[in-house]
């Protein structure tokens, strides 16, 4: 049995939802809602010390890491393949997994939790900032400490901009490979696009679609068109965003996307 | 013909060439200088659009990123294999790359940056040392070199890098506390192999000890990692002595330091632990 921790606003979470959806898999799932601090009880943490969704647990093998994940379920369940088979087309998809894993995904929480997150956990009424960080184990101090920072100061905690200018690099580049192609690497849609979905559409569900709209990443927008047809994109996707949370991301995004343009000078 | 790009002492490369030679395979080096800037040529980043080593050329293709050439090499010459058989040993077996990419190896680089690199910085032109900032494109980088470069080992990054270091290795004594040989089960994996030189590098900065006084589990290991024959030839064989004594004379100018960040870290730790969980 498959069996996935997971939650609606994680991209993550999408991301592997995704990828078993692609490859046609069902699964029995554990809803946790981060926002409200669940991936902090003591049960979760044993199973995923970093207090992160997802984790994916199959016949009692636990396996964390949504990008390990994605690979363990495609090796283990041969049909439908997401990874092509031969090794060079194989790592031109890794390459974009891990570029989303080391780069995208960082700058992706910094600018949900500056333009949006930070509004959702002082609403849910957590106990302030500070309970919120202090919860879990020791193993996220760093990263905790820049969450702070994206908490108390929004889109003017040091390094924003940056963050934003970087996540724009990636629709460039997906634009130039998209260059004579539907998709990100080979004739079909892969775990490079997998890993990229979640991540496109986090920028659309915080209404920041006018980064590729309005002619300026034609070839994104027609890939991104492309994917919301998949039958898999509504129920991988959409359906666990809760609508509060969707609505709520929407407005604060239309909000801060003034705020946006000037980082980007558009 | 296998062809690989990469420069002196570049640890990315020593994962690399352990594949190499774990496999028995033959290759041409050619060298990069990162000091005169050579990896920003416009030739080399077509190859490699991060201006950084290693790069892989296989059938006049380049193949970059040292963890995903090293799978790349194993699946393309698979005997003798340096993957796990099942998938579930190699989702572990990339849990501990992903520990190097996403920890390790920034830790490593802002250690001995503050230990061997920054005096070779300080020596530079400042017209050269705003080259070397300027080139670094992505901003989160280029903030922590420059704080590296003005604090050594004051800066928070070398604090993160501390614990990062502390984390990979409190998981390797659990996991080799089981009984096995190597990092994921009896089978020597690109899992050791990813994280050897890394922990060469705190072996020959002389800080190795700080994280492994009481990691029994982690020291066995390290002294049969260093015993195959692919460290000599990928790492110890390579360094010339010159090089051995500066990496053992500049960690030992930082080493105060380094323990001190880690004993607190050991407190804050220990003091996270005793708190109630909530």
């Amino acid at each position: 049995m498959l069996e996935l921790y997971h939650h609606g606003s994680s991209v993550c979470a999408a991301k592997v939802r995704l990828a078993l959806a692609e490859k046609g898999l069902s699964w029995h799932g554990h809803y946790l809602d981060i926002l409200r601090g669940e991936q902090f009880t003591p049960d979760y943490l044993k199973i995923n010390p970093k207090a992160v969704v997802p984790t994916l647990v199959h016949d009692g093998k636990v396996i964390p890491e949504s990008t390990v994940i994605c690979e363990y379920v495609d090796e283990t369940f041969a049909d439908r393949p997401i990874y092509p088979v031969s090794p060079y087309e194989k790592t031109r998809v890794r390459i974009w997994a891990k570029a989303v894993d080391e780069e995208l995904h960082p700058a992706c929480s910094a600018i949900t939790y500056v333009v949006s997150h930070r509004h959702t956990i002082l609403r849910n009424g957590v106990g302030g900032f500070e309970d919120f960080l202090k919860q879990g184990g020791a193993d996220g101090i760093a990263a905790r400490t820049l969450k702070w920072q994206w908490l108390q100061h929004g889109l003017a905690a040091p390094g924003a901009g940056d963050k934003i200018r970087l996540y724009v690099s990636y629709l460039h580049k997906m634009e130039d490979a998209l260059w004579d192609n539907d998709w990100l690497v080979g004739p079909t849609y892969s775990m490079a696009d997998i890993a990229m979905t979640p991540y496109v559409n986090r920028l659309d569900a915080l209404a920041m679609d006018g980064l590729w709209k309005n002619g300026r990443l034609e070839r994104v927008e027609r890939w991104f068109e492309r994917v919301k047809e998949r039958p898999t994109f509504e129920p991988a996707l959409v359906a666990w965003m809760p609508q509060e949370l969707a609505d709520e991301m929407r407005e604060n995004g239309q909000k801060s996307w003034p705020e946006v343009k000037k980082f980007l000078d558009l | 013909m296998l062809k690989l790009y990469t420069a002196q002492n570049s640890i990315c490369t020593q994962k690399v060439f352990l594949t190499l030679l774990e496999k028995g395979l033959k290759w041409t080096s050619e060298y990069i200088d990162l000091f005169t800037n050579e990896q920003y040529r416009p030739e080399y980043l077509k190859l490699n659009p991060k201006g950084v080593v290693p790069t892989l050329i296989h059938e006049g293709r380049a193949v970059i990123e040292s963890t995903l050439i090293c799978e790349y090499l194993d699946e393309t010459f698979p005997a003798p294999p340096l993957m796990p058989d099942t998938p579930y040993d190699r989702a572990r077996m990339r849990l501990w790359s992903k520990h190097i990419d996403e920890g390790v190896f920034e830790a490593t680089r802002e250690i001995s940056f503050s230990a061997m690199f920054r005096d070779k910085m300080k020596a530079m032109t400042e017209e050269q040392r705003n080259g070397r900032f300027d080139n670094i494109g992505d901003p989160g980088r280029r903030a922590r070199f420059m704080s590296t470069y003005r604090d050594g080992c004051d800066s928070p990054y070398v604090a993160h890098g501390v614990f990062a270091f502390e984390k990979m290795f409190r998981e390797m004594e659990a996991d080799l506390s089981a009984g096995q040989t190597w990092l994921v089960g009896e089978r020597f994996s690109l899992g050791d192999i990813n994280v050897m030189p890394f922990v060469a590098r705190l072996d020959y900065l002389g800080l190795l000890d700080i994280w492994l006084a009481e990691r029994p589990m982690v020291r066995a290991w390290w002294q049969r990692a260093k015993a195959r024959p692919s460290f000599a030839g990928a790492i110890a064989n390579l360094l010339t002595e010159e090089q051995k004594s500066a990496m053992a004379s500049s960690g030992a100018r930082i080493r105060d330091q380094i323990e001190g960040r880690w004993s607190q870290l050991a407190r804050k730790t220990a003091a996270a632990e005793l708190a109630p969980a909530k």
